[in-house]
């Protein structure tokens, strides 16, 4: 799954980037092993608010859909939610 | 070799890691702002004086997280290291406890340079309260530069004060950084032919000309005639810069495991816990709303004593001049010219410091980017950022220091087209105009018993049509412009924090400094000029009018100034608009700044009248020239209102779009476009309000 598709809560280790994301996403520390939190979606679904190393980045939904992410599991309910939901 | 005088010596480092804080202090008032040849970003200076009397000479870079420029505004950081700007002689970079690891990597990458170098911790307060410690002197050894820990807040604690800074200086001067570069085994096949040829060269510095070749100035490419073109294997260079930001990741992360001690019992963020509240999907922008009003209020209510003040002020000073001067060219020129001028620039300076101050406040607090995420999605569509949302609301003060506010969006489509459609925004110097033109033609009613008032309802209007043709136009720019490259959106969250007052002072400071020294010349000039062409004309008017009462003699002397003329002049033009000459003349000198249309319409119609009315009492018995009809009807009236909230008529606008785009092209166009909107926008409306009233009547 992507990023984009991680709950509100839920954590996740980066396990790819596309070669199109941004270099200053890399600057910031965003790459392969680093763990992510989503915090937030922007009430209108875009862009979405992440924790990253200690800092909070707002990221548009298209860029955080080209990074591949493994949820950690139990790091919240929406992992649960979708199990349930058989996504 | 003789040890210079004068050191200079650059800051860098992250945004959000208080470099311009520690930039303001070290300084304090002495700075001096400037612009990076070609592109748009600030260049800030300032000086120290030593007690010895070495002097220091600081630069403030633009924040950055790396050497490698990926917009155009992150250029000038890589062109003054390499030394566009001329020598220097070492740089200072900040870092925050809580983000040393990633602060680092720009260190990391100056180190490879051979630069001298000096890291400082600043916030050094929040290492207590967050359960920190930096064991500085490993990271000194390691790095090998010296590590200072400073406070703004607070300093004293660590001994993070500017003194250990200085102190230090002769540290920093022959510090030998760590390189890192070296062990990455980076190359390609064009980049190792480069470096064979230039072996005494540093690597890391031929790597950035090669892989940034793009995105240099002349000045530095010229010493490289032989440098390989990147061309053929872009992907690859791209490719290893994406490499060798990991490996510094990585360098980095194992040494800040060994310095920084972290006690781990600390609770959860307390921002992100504020970032699902601030950000939570029907409280956001709810909180945003009231944030938005307060500012409202605050730049339109409470601005209004300090600039009642001024007013009566500058009044009082003209008509005490009246009196004690013989009459004459002086004091014509003092009490009608200068003085109205003076007070007209400053009348404006409330206004301006209190928008500042609310802006710089919601900055600091870190809440400014919350606000960006909520509003980012709505804007896109017009080809908007987020970021957007600062020159837009600004522009509300004056279109000037918001068009220049537009630098923070880093993609140029976005940006270009936020700068165009600022100028749509009403700023305050529409006020006055909307304030006199509202009075004298919309009736002073009030409904729901009091609470909603009429002139009040227009002026929401006003704005909200300027708004409205701001989007609409964004939104045709969006369309036309094709641009292949759809611009991300990232933006670092600050965590939220106390402001801290010397910035929002020298925020405010600063963007009032702007205004008098930039808008306020034009004004003042302006005043002066329009002073010169009402009271003076050709051969005509120096003969003098031909004898009658002084009301009459006035009024001859005005038709027959310069200004008289060229309002006449433009007479056929504005008439099917329901205007007359004396308008023309008061909409020609808006050019310069557009309340003047008030003082123009204060001059005029001050020259025909001995008696002591208001502007308002004056201006409502004032009769068309030609028609002898009232001449402010609610039909003119109107679309005289609505020429102003879209006519772009201000000259300090269009020069800084000039200086900010970078050719006169985007000015004339936006010259072009928005003037002509105005007048086929004012026509219809003066005809259809008065064939709305003729059938009503």
């Amino acid at each position: 799954m992507n990023l984009s598709e991680l709950q509100e809560g839920e954590r996740a280790v980066v396990e790819a980037c596309g070669s199109d994301i941004p270099l200053k996403l890399t600057e910031m520390g965003l790459m392969q092993g680093q763990t992510v939190e989503m915090i937030k979606r922007a009430p209108l679904g875009d862009p979405l608010v992440f924790r990253l190393d200690g800092t909070t980045v707002a990221i548009d939904r298209k860029t955080a859909e080209g990074i591949r992410v493994r949820p950690l599991n139990g790091s919240r309910k929406g992992a649960v939610q979708r199990q349930k939901s058989g996504v | 070799m003789k040890k210079p005088k004068t050191y200079k010596i650059l800051l860098a480092g992250n945004p959000n890691t208080g470099k311009s804080t520690l930039f303001n202090i070290l300084t304090d008032r002495h700075q001096h702002t400037g612009n990076y040849p070609g592109v748009t970003v600030q260049r800030t200076a300032g000086t120290t004086r030593l007690p010895n009397g070495t002097r220091i000479q600081w630069i403030d870079l633009p924040g950055a997280y790396g050497l490698h420029p990926r917009s155009k505004d992150e250029e000038p950081v890589l062109h003054e290291i390499l030394g566009s700007e001329g020598p220097y002689h070492g740089i200072i970079v900040t870092a925050t406890p809580l983000h040393l690891k990633r602060n680092l990597l720009l260190l990391s990458q100056l180190a490879d340079l051979d630069v001298p170098l000096m890291l400082v911790i600043t916030m050094c307060d929040e290492l207590d309260r967050k359960g920190i410690r930096i064991d500085t002197r490993t990271l000194e050894n390691e790095l090998g530069i010296p590590v200072v820990l400073f406070s703004a807040k607070d300093p004293d604690c660590h001994g993070g004060g500017t003194e250990n800074i200085i102190r230090r200086l002769p540290d920093m001067m022959r510090s030998r950084p760590k390189h890192f570069f070296g062990n990455y085994g980076i190359d390609t096949r064009a980049f190792k032919l480069f470096r064979q040829r230039h072996p005494d060269e540093n690597p890391y510095r031929l790597w950035l000309i090669y892989t940034e070749q793009d995105k240099l100035p002349p000045s530095i490419l010229l010493r490289y005639p032989d440098l390989p073109p990147k061309d053929k294997e872009k992907n690859i260079v791209e490719q290893r810069v994406r490499y060798e930001t990991i490996r510094r990741h990585a360098d980095l992360d194992r040494l800040v495991k060994r310095v920084l001690q972290r006690d781990l019992r600390q609770g959860h963020d307390p921002s992100t816990r504020l970032d699902r509240l601030l950000l939570h999907r029907v409280l956001g922008p709810v909180i945003f709303a009231l944030v938005m009003l307060l500012m409202f209020q605050a730049v339109f209510a409470w601005a209004q004593v300090p600039m009642h003040l001024i007013d009566a002020v500058f009044g009082r000073l003209a008509d005490w001049l009246h009196r004690s001067l013989p009459a004459g060219e002086i004091r014509s020129l003092l009490a009608d010219g200068i003085v109205p001028g003076i007070g007209g620039v400053l009348i404006f300076v409330p206004q301006i410091a209190v928008l500042f101050f609310f802006i710089a406040l919601l900055e600091e607090s870190g809440y400014m980017s919350r606000a960006v995420v909520l509003t980012d999605k709505l804007l896109r569509p017009f080809g908007l950022s987020g970021k957007s949302v600062v020159p837009l609301l600004s522009a509300t003060a004056c279109a000037v220091p918001a068009i220049m506010g537009a630098r923070t969006i880093d993609d140029r489509k976005r940006r270009l087209i936020t700068m165009l459609v600022t100028p749509f925004v009403s700023c305050s110097a529409r006020l006055p105009v909307y304030a006199l033109i509202v009075a004298m033609v919309v009736p002073a009613k009030t409904y729901a018993g009091g609470l909603i008032n009429l002139q009040g309802l227009v002026m929401a209007g006003l704005y909200a049509l300027g708004f409205a043709a701001a989007l609409g136009s964004a939104w045709i720019l969006n369309k036309g412009m094709h641009s292949p490259y759809d611009g991300y959106f990232l933006l670092e969250m600050p965590p939220y924090r106390l402001p801290y007052f010397r910035n929002l002072w020298t925020k405010v400071w600063h963007n009032v400094r702007l205004f008098i020294t930039g808008a306020g010349k034009y004004i003042m000039a302006f005043s002066v000029l329009i002073w010169f062409l009402a009271n003076h004309g050709g051969k005509e008017f120096h003969e003098g009018p031909p004898p009658a009462s002084p009301a009459e003699a006035a009024a001859w002397r005005l038709e027959h100034s310069y200004l008289g003329r060229a309002g006449k002049l433009m007479e056929p033009a504005i008439r099917p608009l329901g205007w007359d000459w004396k308008i023309g003349i008061g909409v020609l000198t808006s050019f310069a700044a557009r309340e003047t249309f008030v003082s123009t319409m204060a001059t005029i119609y001050a020259a025909g009248n001995e008696e002591d009315a208001s502007l308002i009492q004056r201006l409502r018995t004032a009769v068309h020239s030609r028609t002898g009809m009232p001449l402010f009807t609610l039909a003119s009236g109107l679309s005289l209102l609505i020429f102003y909230v879209l006519a772009m008529q201000c000259f300090s606008t269009l020069a800084v779009l000039r200086r900010e785009t970078g050719s006169w092209l985007w000015p004339s166009a936006a010259f072009a476009y928005m003037t002509g909107l105005a007048y086929v926008a004012v026509w219809v409306t003066y005809v259809v309000v008065n064939q709305l009233l003729a059938v009503s009547f």
